[in-house]
């Protein structure tokens, strides 16, 4: 402490002048660094891609109901082309129950459109009269299966509909609770690959026999999983096929 | 000090220092909110709320190394010192900041379940035995509540309602909240995100940190002036003119306490180096209106007696003190807090 | 963690947080001053700022009721635990650190993706 130095005491609000520009500097610095440092963990962020989530624009969409593995709406109500749209809870929860009467009917669903690249999602709205018989059945031609053959593919296991834009960020391991809270009450686990370029693949991921697994998965998503199994086509969805247990973290 | 307890003391120095401290904290946020936005292409943003739990987050971890990095800065330049005045607001914003962090996040990621968000917290990450996967909610969880805890006791009245030492002790755990915040942050948003700004940012305040703090332990030691020559078990501490009017000569005993000798007025005093406050070295204050006032936040005592000017009734430990042959000697047994002791005469040697 | 576990974690926090709040309203009627002297006919505000206090630290507050209101001891620097502190925090955090940089997961891309799947652009 220099001999010249008075001495600060905080109820007196007379700071020697010293100390006064030391504080207006730290003060100064503080203000400027703190939007600085804001401003570069802003920027650094990685992109979250082009989900989207209109929860304002709630319409009805006719089709047929499949609820094997996972429910979709088949329909061309979209833009023409035959599309599997996936239907989902508006909350964490699954619609599965709701839809068994349904299974392989014509109806119409109420909700509002999630989407992503060429996904489509349907968020149903949460009271109780979303669904109902379609008045005049929707023609649409029988699902196309086709085997593509096996594959063993390195990617991440996500909850449908927060990938698709309910959730930015909706991968990685800030949302691993997130997505796996939504799979646990009856999400749709979908398996996305990339390649080196960063184009990106999506797979439905279902047992080996074509079965929904939930809780299986449950550990694994938003981490690193390498999968093996077989890819079955089936419409504009294509499943990855696996035994849960084959599953593991790279 | 205790005369009455008030919800909190203000004065224009305390405003100010807020004032700054809130600023800094909107701008971080307006400036992270802003950018993340601006700087995605269309169609391609976070989710509002995603933002917020980061912006929060981060400030609140930002504004813990400030607030940890305050003690060692004071202890190596006095100029630092009217920072420690509020250190105790800003501990209690970091609280709210990370509060707005985790409340969103718990309402965002765990709600909208039929589960109980809390429930869902713990449950819904099922990964407790990995180590990569490590659900690092729950360790950001840990941490909230331990510096809620210091948050909620950071009034002076629980100082006294808990003693010093316990308080003391109790609020050493916002070092285990740092530990924590650190894995939450590098198991948490580090293994998410790509860029290495992350944990770099978090390497660095650590490492600043942990330099800090060293350095402060270091010159602390060498500022301690271990007592040597003693007579008949009293301390020697030199001449009187080692002193400087109004200030104070800190020794420590062979037992390790630490004695601030005074000298004011032609007379010497010497009384314990532990504030009752919050143990704040009274050794490096000064004599201030007759009260030896304390550096950290102006608790005053009178060198005589060790007690706090009337209104106030707090008591520190008092030492008996001798001149003897020009030299200034100090008996290391401490008197009972608040006991007054004659002060040592100098005699001025004008010849 | 299992569902029943963690329902019982968190009933139990729940259960802390209901025993804490009838402690403290109790404790900032009653309590405050008798515990320090100081603390007799303060207002309403300082009260309601002891609250949450009393609320989270009801099992310390309630054992030094239980013992009478024992006076706190002298105070102590702290600075040896200080050190102790640090001397574990560093290494801990350190090792912590490394550990968690090592587990950063690398993005998991493939060679090819198999044909026959729609790909989609990078951006979307």
């Amino acid at each position: 402490m220099s001999r010249n130095h008075k001495f600060f005491v905080g109820y007196d609000d007379k700071l020697p002048k010293a100390d006064r520009r030391a504080m207006i500097l730290t003060g100064g610095a503080s203000l400027l660094g703190a939007a600085l440092i804001g401003a570069k963990l802003a920027v650094h962020q990685g992109d979250q891609g082009s989900g989207n989530w209109d929860q304002g624009k709630v319409f009805d969409l006719t089709g047929r109901v499949e609820l094997s593995p996972y429910p979709v709406l088949r329909t061309a109500a979209i833009d023409g082309h035959m599309r599997s749209v996936s239907l989902v809870c508006s909350n964490k929860c699954g619609v599965d129950a709701q839809l068994t009467p349904y299974e392989g009917k014509s109806v119409w669903v109420r909700g509002s459109l999630i989407k992503r690249g060429r996904h489509r999602l349907l968020a149903v709205v949460s009271n109780a009269d979303w669904i109902g018989a379609a008045q005049n059945p929707v023609s649409l031609a029988p699902i196309a299966e086709e085997y593509l053959g096996r594959a063993a593919l390195n990617g991440e296991i996500l909850d449908a509909k927060c990938w698709t834009g309910a959730m930015r960020p909706g991968e990685g391991k800030t949302h691993k609770a997130c997505a796996s809270l939504c799979i646990r009450m009856g999400g749709t686990p979908w398996f996305v690959a990339k390649d080196k370029t960063g184009k990106r693949a999506v797979f439905v991921l279902t047992g080996p026999g074509g079965e929904a697994i939930r809780q299986e998965v449950l550990t694994l998503v938003g981490e690193p999983v390498r999968a093996s199994g077989r890819l079955i086509r089936r419409d504009d969805l294509v499943q990855l096929r696996v035994d849960p247990a084959s599953l593991h973290a790279v | 000090m205790s005369h009455t307890y008030q919800a909190v003391q203000w004065n224009p120095f305390k405003w100010r220092y807020d004032l700054v401290v809130l600023a800094a904290i909107a701008l971080f946020i307006a400036a992270f909110v802003v950018l993340t936005m601006a700087s995605r292409p269309p169609g391609h943003s976070l989710t509002l709320i995603q933002i917020l739990i980061r912006a929060f987050g981060a400030s609140a971890f930002l504004l813990l190394n400030v607030i940890l990095a305050i003690g060692p800065l004071a202890r190596l330049s006095p100029r630092f010192t009217p920072l420690l005045y509020n250190r105790r607001h800003m501990g209690v914003l970091c609280f709210l900041l990370a509060l707005v962090h985790g409340g969103l996040s718990l309402f965002w990621y765990q709600g909208f379940a039929d589960l109980n968000p809390v429930v869902a917290l713990f449950a819904s990450n099922a990964n407790y035995t990995s180590i990569g996967g490590f659900p690092f909610e729950s360790l950001g969880l840990l941490a909230l509540i331990l510096l809620g805890i210091l948050a909620v006791s950071s009034h002076d009245y629980w100082q006294a309602a808990l003693g010093a030492t316990f308080w003391k002790r109790l609020h050493m755990g916002i070092y285990i909240a740092y530990g924590l915040l650190v894995m939450h942050i590098m198991l948490g948003i580090v293994q998410g995100e790509k860029d290495v700004i992350y944990p770099a940012v978090v390497i660095g305040a650590f490492c600043v940190l942990a330099v800090l703090h060293g350095a402060s332990v270091i010159v602390g030691r060498l500022k301690d002036k271990q007592a040597s020559a003693s007579l008949d078990g009293w301390i020697n501490i030199g001449t009187p003119g080692k002193i400087r009017e109004n200030q104070a000569k800190i020794i420590k005993t062979k037992t390790g306490d630490r004695i601030a000798v005074f000298r004011y007025d032609g007379k010497v005093s010497a009384v314990s180096n532990v504030c009752a406050h919050q143990n704040g070295p009274l050794g490096e204050g000064r004599i201030i209106d007759g009260c030896i006032t304390c550096p950290w936040h102006g608790w005053q005592y009178r060198p005589q007696d060790g007690r706090s000017p009337a209104p106030f009734n707090e008591k520190i430990a008092t030492y008996r003190v001798q001149i003897d042959g020009g030299m200034v000697y100090v008996h290391p047994d401490a008197l009972p807090p608040g006991t007054a002791t004659p002060p040592a005469i100098i005699k001025e040697d004008r010849a | 963690m299992s569902i029943a576990l963690a329902t019982a974690l968190a009933s139990a926090l729940g259960f802390y947080l209901v025993l804490g709040g009838l402690y403290g309203l109790f404790f900032i009627s009653f309590g405050a001053a008798r515990m320090v002297p100081a603390a007799r006919g303060s207002g309403i505000g300082f009260r309601l700022m002891i609250l949450p206090g009393a609320v989270l630290l009801w099992p310390v507050l309630l054992g030094r009721m239980i013992r009478g209101y024992p006076a706190p001891g002298p105070g102590r620097t702290l600075r040896r635990i200080h050190v102790r502190y640090w001397v574990f925090l560093v290494p801990m955090v350190a090792l912590g650190i490394m550990f968690t940089l090592m587990l950063r997961p690398v993005d998991p891309v493939n060679e090819t993706l198999p044909k026959g799947v729609i790909l989609e652009e990078s951006a979307s």
